[in-house]
Parts: structure tokens; C-alpha cells; sequence
């Protein structure tokens, strides 16, 4: 009795562990392999950036959850250490002026697959397999003086599977995967804002 | 004494799926071509509430067979249903997204949501205590949820009211967007609750009856 009990207990401590994340899009930059940024601080312009998240749950708002606490604060920290590949972006607050060049990103954090499968899932903690897509949805605008120049989108994905057996092998659980497409999709983001910064703002050292 | 608790719990799940109207469903369309407009709408809305910088999401949403016109939902996100952003002319969407805006300045979902955390937690507590208790919170839920929102639509509406006046609107405007869901079979969705039919027919009479004085302040944001 004791012993079901206990396993019981790890079980239910454990849900939500028992899944893998498998390979993710885009995939672009590697860790290892991660471009130089083109434009150095004095001849870019400094674009304030301003992030928008939210974490859609089968295609709705999620309500408050710690999956949604954790995916807000993740995407915010993802953000924030990809940032500083790219001299020119600085974290800014959503009250800072809209006059000097600003890339407001809107991010969607969103699982998406069969609900009830899903559910049912949970609930048997995996005894029932099932798959889900966490998918990071970035739309950008970049603006100056409010007035919009340019949107931006990056998608980048990632597969999550739930079954019991994953219980017995922690090390395939890759927790790391989704903030490594959050990573990813910001990176790409980033690069495509950067490609055209010498288009939008020719002479660049000003901008600021 | 385990099969009343799976019984209570299967029936208690029944009837919150049937009070809190499960049928309605909204899915968001990504990037729909009216986004730029309903989003210079919403820039109209903003400077008249007490925190112009707060990001709302507003978003188009599918058609479906139980449409719902407009929908407050967690997150500070607002949905407005395709046809009727197709449809409908520039006042009534700035009315409605007005209050959908009024219901998230106002706090009717956390409101809601807090008091459910509470009245949860008494049942779970009253379950250890009188067996079968525990699954009440899953029919007092809803039924609080109906209550609450009984209240909190006037308090909206008011505050819609105000944000149109600052946008050069009259209280009329709203009267002709709820006017106008009703007319089309809409419902209106906040939280879990959805009004139709006779709610927008008692919420115009209403506000006939007693029009928001001149005075109410949009931007103080409170009730």
C-alpha cells in the first residue's frame, strides 16, 4: 500500500516531465556555428525593443497556469539573452518614447495539437501517448516616430511527445529544446531586421 | 461512498459544461487583412484608458456555427468575429472593441477568476468534512461565474460608454452595436460566460432608461 502510494506520489510529481521534445525549426543558427553580426554599435542605429508575450493553449488563451507563468518568463529570457548578439537592440520598456527607432515584437508561445488526446494524456500521466507542436510565433513592427516602416515574422517549432516510457529516460526529455527555438525564431527575427537596417536608415550612425 | 464522489463529479462536470456554454469556441485567424484596421481602432480606444501603454491583443476570429460576436478572454485578448469585422461599420467596431477593452480595464476575468480560486479551495476543504463536497466547486464555479457577470456587463458598458464619448462617439453607438448583435445572432463571450438574445435586449433597455451621465470619467477605469 505504502509503496503505491509513494510511486503515486512520484508519479503525480513527475507529470508533465514524462515527454521528450524532439527536433526543432528553424534551426538556422547553431550554437556552435553562430554568425558575427554584420553592423557594429557606432554605424548601427540603436532599435529599442519592445516584447508582447502570450501562451495560447490549443488555440486559446491560456488561463493562469505555471505553464503560462513559465512560457512568459522563458520567452522573456530567451529574448533577452539573444539580444546581446545584436549591438544595435536595446530592451526597452513598453512607456518608452515612441520617437526613436522601435522593433515592437509580438510573441506567441502556442501548443497546438489534439486536445482531448492531450488531456487524456495528462490525466494518465502518458499511460496514453500523445504528440503536441509548441510553435513560437513572432510578428514585429518596426517603427519611428510611431509611424510603422516594416513587419517582420519568424516562426520556429518544436515536436513534444508524452508517453510513460519516456518515465524511465530523463535524459530524453530535452527541456532545453523549447528555449532553444525560442532562441532560434528570435535570432531569425533578428537577422532579417538586420539585414535592412542599412535600406531604412542609410545614414545609420544617426538614427539614435 | 466512491461511486457518489465519480457520480458528483461526472454530473458536477456536466452541468458547468452546460452553464458556462462549452459550444463556444473562438479561433484566432492569423494576420487577417482587417488587423491594421481593428488595430487603428484600438489606438483610438487606448489614450482614453488610465494606461494607454497596457498591450491588448485584438484579433479576428472564425466564423462558426455558434458565432460569437466579440470575446474578452484571459490574457487581455479580444476577439471579434470575421463577418462582423467585415460587416460591420467603423462605430460599432470601435464600440465593441471599446468593451472589450472596458472588460480587461476593469478586471471582470481576474475578478472572477480569484473569487473561483477561492470558492475551490472551501469546497476542497469543506470535502474533507462531508464527503462529496469537494466536486461542488465544479457546478458553484459556474453558477458564481453567471452571477458575477450579471453585475460586471452594466459596469462595462458604462465604461465603453465613456471611452466612446473621448473618442467623439455617443452612448448611442454602443446601443447600435449591441442592437446590431442581437439582430445577427451573436453572443458576447467573457471569461466562460456568454450573453445573447434577451441579455443585449435587457442591457438596451437599460441604458436607455438610465443613460451614463456626461460626467463618468473613462480614464479613472474604475467601476
Amino acid at each position: 500500500m505504502l509503496s503505491a502510494i509513494i510511486s503515486l506520489a512520484i508519479a503525480i510529481s513527475l507529470t508533465g516531465c514524462a515527454q521528450t521534445r524532439l527536433s526543432h525549426e528553424p534551426g538556422l543558427v547553431s550554437r556552435l556555428a553562430r554568425p558575427q553580426p554584420a553592423l557594429k554599435e557606432p554605424s548601427a542605429p540603436t532599435l529599442f525593443v519592445v516584447l508582447h508575450t502570450r501562451y495560447l493553449e490549443f488555440d486559446k488563451p491560456a488561463d493562469p497556469s505555471v505553464a503560462k507563468w513559465w512560457s512568459k518568463h522563458k520567452v522573456r529570457h530567451q529574448l533577452e539573452d539573444v539580444i546581446g548578439e545584436f549591438p544595435f537592440l536595446r530592451l526597452a520598456s513598453p512607456e518608452a518614447p515612441t520617437s526613436p527607432p522601435r522593433l515592437l515584437i509580438e510573441a506567441t508561445h502556442a501548443l497546438r495539437g489534439h486536445k482531448t488526446l492531450n488531456a487524456l494524456s495528462r490525466m494518465t500521466h502518458g499511460l496514453i501517448p500523445s504528440s503536441a507542436t509548441g510553435c513560437i510565433e513572432l510578428d514585429a513592427t518596426l517603427s519611428r516616430d510611431g509611424q510603422p516602416l516594416k513587419r517582420y515574422e519568424a516562426v520556429g517549432r518544436y515536436r513534444l511527445r508524452r508517453h510513460l516510457i519516456f518515465f524511465a529516460m530523463p535524459f530524453l526529455w530535452g527541456y532545453k529544446v523549447p528555449a532553444a527555438t525560442m532562441e532560434d525564431t528570435f535570432r531569425d527575427l533578428f537577422l532579417q531586421v538586420q539585414q535592412d537596417l542599412p535600406t531604412l536608415f542609410p545614414a545609420s550612425g544617426g538614427a539614435t | 461512498m466512491r461511486r457518489a464522489g465519480w457520480v458528483g463529479s461526472v454530473g458536477g462536470w456536466l452541468t458547468a459544461l452546460l452553464i458556462s456554454g462549452c459550444a463556444s469556441t473562438v479561433k484566432e485567424i492569423r494576420r487577417h487583412p482587417q488587423q491594421e484596421r481593428l488595430d487603428r481602432i484600438l489606438a483610438a480606444v487606448l489614450p482614453h484608458t488610465s494606461d494607454p501603454t497596457i498591450h491588448y491583443w485584438l484579433r479576428v476570429s472564425e466564423a462558426s456555427s455558434h458565432p460569437v460576436g466579440l470575446a474578452a478572454l484571459p490574457q487581455r485578448h479580444v476577439y471579434l468575429a470575421e463577418p462582423l469585422v467585415q460587416e460591420a461599420d467603423e462605430a460599432i467596431l470601435a464600440a465593441l472593441v471599446a468593451h472589450g477593452v472596458a472588460h480587461h480595464r476593469l478586471h471582470h476575468y481576474a475578478q472572477r477568476n480569484a473569487i473561483n480560486v477561492v470558492q475551490r479551495g472551501a469546497f476542497k476543504a469543506g470535502g474533507f468534512f462531508v464527503p462529496g463536497l469537494g466536486h461542488g466547486h465544479y457546478l458553484g464555479g459556474p453558477l458564481l461565474e453567471v452571477a458575477l457577470s450579471a453585475g460586471q456587463e452594466p459596469q462595462a458598458d458604462a465604461k465603453t460608454v465613456a471611452y466612446l464619448r473621448g473618442m467623439g462617439y455617443a452612448q448611442d453607438d454602443l446601443l447600435h452595436a449591441l442592437e446590431w448583435l442581437e439582430t445577427n445572432g451573436y453572443s458576447e463571450l467573457v471569461g466562460h460566460v456568454r450573453a445573447q438574445g434577451a441579455d443585449f435586449t435587457n442591457r438596451i433597455d437599460s441604458l436607455r432608461r438610465h443613460p451614463v451621465p456626461q460626467a463618468h470619467s473613462g480614464a479613472a477605469d474604475s467601476p
